[in-house]
């Protein structure tokens, strides 16, 4: 209650203690934030991909270069945004972890910070594993390609932030299946991640623009193509940034009330 | 003479609800002090409050020589806190438990260990160490909150109705590892609906109702003060009455009569000489919650 900017090192607890907690469930987090993500890619690359006859409109050699950084930043909005929902909701109200967390020298900000960036770490982890067969599958492009878990990662923070100011507000998991069906999923199969979103129509090409997981596939795609430019994609991550930023804040509030009434 | 905790004045409103209503409280160095009431009396709320995770409405509070209002983080990293509901990582072990929440109080995580092997003997949990937490009794559950909250050696351990729900086994064992503590010269502040647990374990204690103090003492002297040595409990048929002219103060519960007196044999030769035969008739010694009823005229659990 003494200052409500996180500290560094109570964060970090929060982030340790989500780590034990999900070596627990680490069978769920492969199958869903890896396996899962690597079938679609490689059934979508190589199956799709085949029947793709002209790419040049992709501005990628193949199907496989579009969709897997597609799928990975796809996967990572999907994977954030998920767990702010029931997970969230869980560590907020039922299990009661982050009432122990405001027990301790941390404070609910730091919970807050430390379950994002937990999101962040995670995600960016299982981008890597995705990573390793999507260089197996295209070949090694360039150094560029390792800065793509981090842009997954941020993504994947992006969406747990935007959706936790959501969660953090609810006493109940009431109106979670309409987040995940017309928000989460939509933006996964919307934001260019299979095909360009030119090829949407005008009104929803813009929407999907003010969305993170949009920005997050193009700088993804343009490091694994090794296209990526400093200013453009610098702007992309800005976007992402801001959302991080926005559902922090956003989300602030529902935590106090929670955690500290 | 060294208090733990100081608190002026303090308010705690929820809207326009005061669950807290301007209490005042000194708890010195070393000393088991109880907040005693009924439900909603305000003693989680103060509770709360205490352990700086609930900011004040309004009055002043410190804890430990500090400010609660400036200094939560430090004033936290030497408290225990025992909350009403155990809220426990279901998924992790017993050990895990222990080992992830001592990280939030700066241990590395072999010091974080070490101690984690000592509480659980302290908690008689050492066979249980690589147990899921989900599997465990109610009983074990609360020694495993105890043994948590003190992952950090605190100087002050704050136990919100410890023994709420136990059975009388595992709520022996509870008071046995409190008293421990208190040898070992550990503040206490606890809450309890339950007179015999706060005759049993507090030095001081305050009475709460309705967000305010009605009572404060040791437990001995509020008693002394508040009601006679002895009380007479009957039981009449349904038409009997002991009328209004007793030289005793009386209170007619649902089922009972208590009457007090000094010396309950005589109150109850008297009552029989009145020409009144109880069904029966039970003379014991005053408690805690004769001293609520008195101050209240309520019962403390109904
Ligand atoms: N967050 C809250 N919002 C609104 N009212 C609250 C809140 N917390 C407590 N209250 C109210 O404040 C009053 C005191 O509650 P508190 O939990 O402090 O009592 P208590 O003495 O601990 O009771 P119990 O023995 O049931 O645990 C109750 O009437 C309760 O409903
Ligand atoms: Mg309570």
């Amino acid at each position: 209650m003494t200052s409500v900017s996180p500290r560094p090192s109570s964060v970090w607890h929060v982030v340790e203690h989500h780590a034990v907690q999900t070596r627990r469930t680490m069978q769920t987090v492969l199958l869903s934030g890896f396996l899962s993500p690597v079938f679609t890619m490689l059934a979508l690359g190589w199956g799709i991909g085949s029947q793709v006859d002209d790419v040049s409109s992709l501005g990628t050699p193949d199907y496989l270069h579009f969709v897997g950084p597609g799928v990975m930043i796809g996967t990572a909005t999907l994977q954030g945004g998920f767990s702010s929902l029931w997970q969230a909701l869980a560590a907020l109200r039922w299990e009661g972890m982050y009432k122990n967390v405001v027990r301790s020298p941390a404070t609910f900000t730091d919970a807050m910070t430390g379950r994002l960036v937990w999101m962040g770490i995670l995600n960016a982890l299982s981008s890597v594993a995705f990573l390793i067969v999507l260089v197996i599958a295209i070949g090694w492009s360039g150094f560029g390609a390792l800065l793509t878990p981090f842009i997954a990662g941020l993504t994947a923070m992006s969406a747990a932030a935007g959706v936790l100011a959501f969660t953090s507000r609810k006493e109940s998991g009431d109106g979670f299946s309409v987040v995940a069906r017309l928000g989460l999923t939509p933006l996964f199969v919307f934001s260019g991640t299979f095909s360009s979103i030119d090829t949407l129509p005008t009104a929803i090409a813009t929407v999907i623009k003010f969305f993170p997981t949009y920005h997050g596939i193009e700088v993804a795609r343009d490091l694994i193509n090794e296209r990526a430019e400093v200013v453009p994609s610098l702007l992309h991550i800005a976007v992402i940034v801001a959302w991080i930023a926005l559902g922090w804040a956003l989300s602030f509030g529902g935590f106090r009330k929670a955690l500290t009434s | 003479m060294d208090l733990a905790v100081t608190a002026h004045e303090l308010t705690k409103r929820f809207d326009d609800f005061v669950a807290v209503n301007g209490i005042d409280l000194e708890i010195r160095s070393g000393e088991t002090f109880a907040l005693l009431g009924p439900n909603g009396a305000g003693k989680t709320s103060t509770m709360r409050m205490v352990s700086t995770v609930s900011p004040p409405t309004s009055g002043s509070l410190s804890i430990l020589g500090m400010d609660a209002a400036t200094h939560g983080r430090e004033i936290r990293g030497r408290l225990g806190v025992i909350p009403q509901e155990d809220q426990l990582d279901a998924d992790l072990t017993v050990y895990e438990n222990l080992t992830t929440y001592a990280r939030y109080f700066g241990q590395s995580w072999s010091e974080a260990k070490q101690n984690a092997s000592e509480l659980l003997e302290f908690a008689q949990l050492t066979d249980r160490a690589d147990t899921r937490v989900e599997t465990m009794s109610g009983g074990m559950r609360r020694r495993l909150t105890i043994a948590r909250a003190l992952v950090n050696s605190p100087d002050l351990v704050l136990l919100d109705e410890p023994t709420t729900g136990l059975d009388p086994q595992a709520r022996q064992l509870l008071w046995d590892r409190l008293y421990e503590l208190k040898e070992r010269g550990v503040t206490q502040l606890l809450t309890t609906h339950y007179m015999d647990e706060a005759e049993q374990l507090a030095d001081r204690l305050v009475i709460m109702d309705g967000g305010e103090i009605v009572a404060s003492g040791t437990p001995s002297s509020l008693i002394a003060e508040s009601t006679t040595a002895e009380v007479l409990e009957l039981r009449l048929a349904d038409e009997q009455s002991l009328g209004h002219d007793l030289p005793f103060r009386t209170e007619v519960l649902r089922n009972r009569v208590l009457v007090y007196a000094d010396d309950g044999a005589a109150a109850l030769a008297h009552i029989k000489n009145l020409g009144v035969e109880p069904n029966s008739s039970l003379i014991r010694r005053s408690t805690l919650e004769d001293v609520f009823l008195a101050r209240t005229g309520r019962q403390l659990v109904d």
